[in-house]
């Protein structure tokens, strides 16, 4: 078991009270495994992954356990992690120019995460053989002209291409989990599709976990073994995602697979879900989709569904009693 | 059905660089951004056209040139019959608006909703302003006090939708409209635009990267690459039977609940200072013959699309 992630909660101290972002979560990740986590934004998807890497802001607070290797995160101090970020856990985001030091060269930046790893193993590498470990790895992901792009800085490339940099680091670093937040999110569809390929190729040849975290379910299914739906901070359901894209059986999952545009408009209007996402202030009592559920009854309003295991999968809701 | 809007011909360059007096005397030669290279269109009255196509396209200068936010640098623009010039700007504007991608920036922050959406009137008519916001469904009365930042992202655009209705344009340019809301707000959003578009018979040019809101809304699908039309037609005929390579590798980039493969082109977007000679495409393009390298195929009918390539020759 690589991550093990039991009885999660974080909330949040803000000046208008304590509000709690993740509720009762539990995750096991196996090596070599690709997860996605779905949902809309501010459903809590991003918060787990900043858990998970220890950059959770200081307002948050997070009780229960994230084992990582046996580690439990939660407990480590700030330089231990710092151990471990990049050769154990290692995270992409949504902007991949903010992750790159916008005054060295590319070059530098992916030699000086080849050092790192090579200092956390006792290994000693020559400048010579460094560099060709990385042009071997910017090739494998088909940067063009890597010996060129190794002398330029970050914002003389494109999205794509930092974004494949970036990637090329986490190649180099070796770590066992990469979490991806939104990593395609401000890239173009064919540049996406690329990176899709590269994530793929990365998790099935090297054995890498991947965690990706999405609004797009049409991506997830592309690309994942596994998704967790998120609504208001609570996983609505668990489970191998061509099973739950193809029948989803939480209300929210199938409303949210259903809105997504497939056929032109004369075919009669696409589905909604009606109202808005909760505000985590004032979020409804019970079963947090039910003003928005179209299958809402009596018990939804008063209690919070727990887990239920059916056909395979984690499911809150009072459905499947 | 009559056409509203046509293009002939439209160019537009931006300068790469500033000039100054000393480059003008010195003489340096002038780098331009070809943002759009000979593009011609046309528009009839009350359908729905989708501009598609990847970032630095030209699918926004195209908007703009449209609502005469930009002139175009050569060919010209024909709005109901009427060529647009800089001197009937005011009377074409009365008639076309626009939508953009954030309505948090687009929209006054300090300003109450009822007066945003009362704006383009030049005086504060609440009959007219209450039915507009309803008609986009928001109730006047609960919003009609709130300022931008207290409603949702999905409301907001509802309030620039409505903002737009107010003179009761003919053509509506919606600029990535729903690219910034989640996908359950999304589909909202598309119902409304699709019901008023019915009820006014309105005229949209619709634009988005987003290929499966443009094959939701759209009649029509016009699929630009690096400011060149590559194919033109009815959607359901260029989304079933894409004829252009480009059109073929982007449908099959986009991540879909059907299948679990994405075959994109390889490569990258072509920088617009520097354009690869002939076909625009034909360093990305598997099917590459001698002639894409020469020459830039002209736009010309196949069935029902129009399609710019050399293997339909």
């Amino acid at each position: 078991m690589l991550l093990s992630i039991k009885n999660l909660d974080v909330s949040y101290n803000t000046v208008a009270g304590r509000y709690k972002v993740i509720d009762n979560l539990n995750l096991d990740i196996q090596e070599g495994e690709f997860i996605s986590l779905v949902g809309e934004s501010a459903s809590g998807k991003s918060t787990l992954g900043q858990v998970i890497s220890g950059m959770l802001p200081s307002v948050g607070k997070a009780t229960g356990s994230v084992l990582l290797n046996d580690m439990n995160i939660l407990e480590l101090s700030e330089r231990d992690m710092t151990q471990i970020r990049g050769t154990t856990v290692f995270m992409i985001f949504q902007n991949p120019l903010n992750s790159l030091n916008p005054v060295k060269r590319i070059g530098d930046q992916l030699l000086e995460a080849l050092a790192i790893r090579n200092g956390r193993n006792n290994k000693d590498l020559s400048y010579e053989e460094s560099k060709k470990e990385v042009l071997d790895a910017m090739t494998s992901l088909r940067l063009p002209d890597p010996e060129k792009l190794m002398i330029r800085y970050p914002h003389e490339l494109s999205g794509g291409q930092i974004q494949r940099v970036v990637i090329c680091m986490a190649l180099l670093l070796k770590p066992k989990l990469l979490i991806a937040d939104e990593p395609t999110t401000a890239l173009d569809v064919t540049i996406q599709a690329q990176v899709v390929r590269l994530l793929r190729d990365l998790n099935k040849e090297t054995n890498m976990s991947i965690i990706f975290i999405t609004h797009d379910v049409g991506l997830a299914y592309v690309l994942s073994d596994k998704m967790l739906v998120f609504y208001a901070g609570r996983v609505m359901e668990k489970g191998i995602t061509v099973d739950i894209v193809k029948k989803p059986m939480h209300p929210y999952t199938s409303g949210l697979i259903a809105s997504i545009p497939a056929s032109p408009k004369k075919t009669g209007k696409l589905y909604s879900i009606p109202g808005s996402p909760p505000s985590y202030l004032s979020l409804p009592d019970g079963c947090k989709f039910n003003p928005r559920c179209k299958f809402v009854f009596d018990k939804c309003y008063h209690n919070e569904p727990d887990y239920v295991m059916n056909s395979g999968r984690e499911i809150r809701c009072w459905l499947y009693e | 059905m009559s056409e509203i809007i046509r293009l002939d011909n439209v160019e537009k360059y931006y300068l790469a660089q500033k000039r100054g007096l000393v480059d003008t005397i010195i003489k340096v030669p002038k780098i331009f951004v070809k943002a759009l290279d000979g593009v011609s269109i046309s528009i009839s009255q009350g359908s729905v056209v989708a501009i598609v196509g990847e970032s630095g396209s030209g699918k926004t200068t195209l908007g703009k040139i449209i609502t005469t936010l930009e002139n175009p640098t050569r060919g010209e623009v024909f709005f109901e019959g009427i060529k647009v010039e800089k001197k009937n700007y005011v009377e074409i504007r009365k008639k076309l608006d626009m939508v953009f991608q954030n309505p948090g920036t687009s929209l006054n922050p300090k300003m109450k909703i009822k007066d945003i959406v009362s704006e383009p009137l030049g005086h504060f008519d609440e009959k007219k302003v209450s039915d507009v916001i309803n008609e986009v469904g928001l109730s006047y009365n609960e919003v009609k006090n709130k300022q931008p930042r207290e409603m949702s992202g999905g409301q907001v655009q509802r309030v620039a939708v409505a903002k737009a209705l107010m003179k009761q344009p003919n053509l509506l340019v919606l600029d990535e409209p729903t690219s910034a809301l989640d996908e359950s707000i999304q589909a909202q959003v598309l119902n409304l635009l699709v019901d008023i578009q019915e009820k006014f018979k309105l005229t949209y040019l619709f634009i988005t990267h987003n290929i499966l809101v443009a094959k939701y809304i759209s009649d029509f699908i016009t699929v630009l690459y690096a400011g060149k039309i590559v194919e033109y037609g009815p959607t359901e005929d260029v989304l079933s039977k894409p004829l252009h390579p480009y059109t073929q590798l982007l449908l099959s980039s986009v991540p879909t609940t059907d299948t679990r493969e994405v075959k994109p082109p390889i490569g990258d977007v072509p920088s617009l200072i520097n354009l690869p000679s002939g076909c625009r495409f034909h360093p990305r393009c598997p099917f590459v013959m001698e002639v894409c390298k020469t020459k830039d195929p002209p736009l010309r009918n196949n069935g029902n699309n129009q399609v710019a390539c050399w293997l339909y020759e």
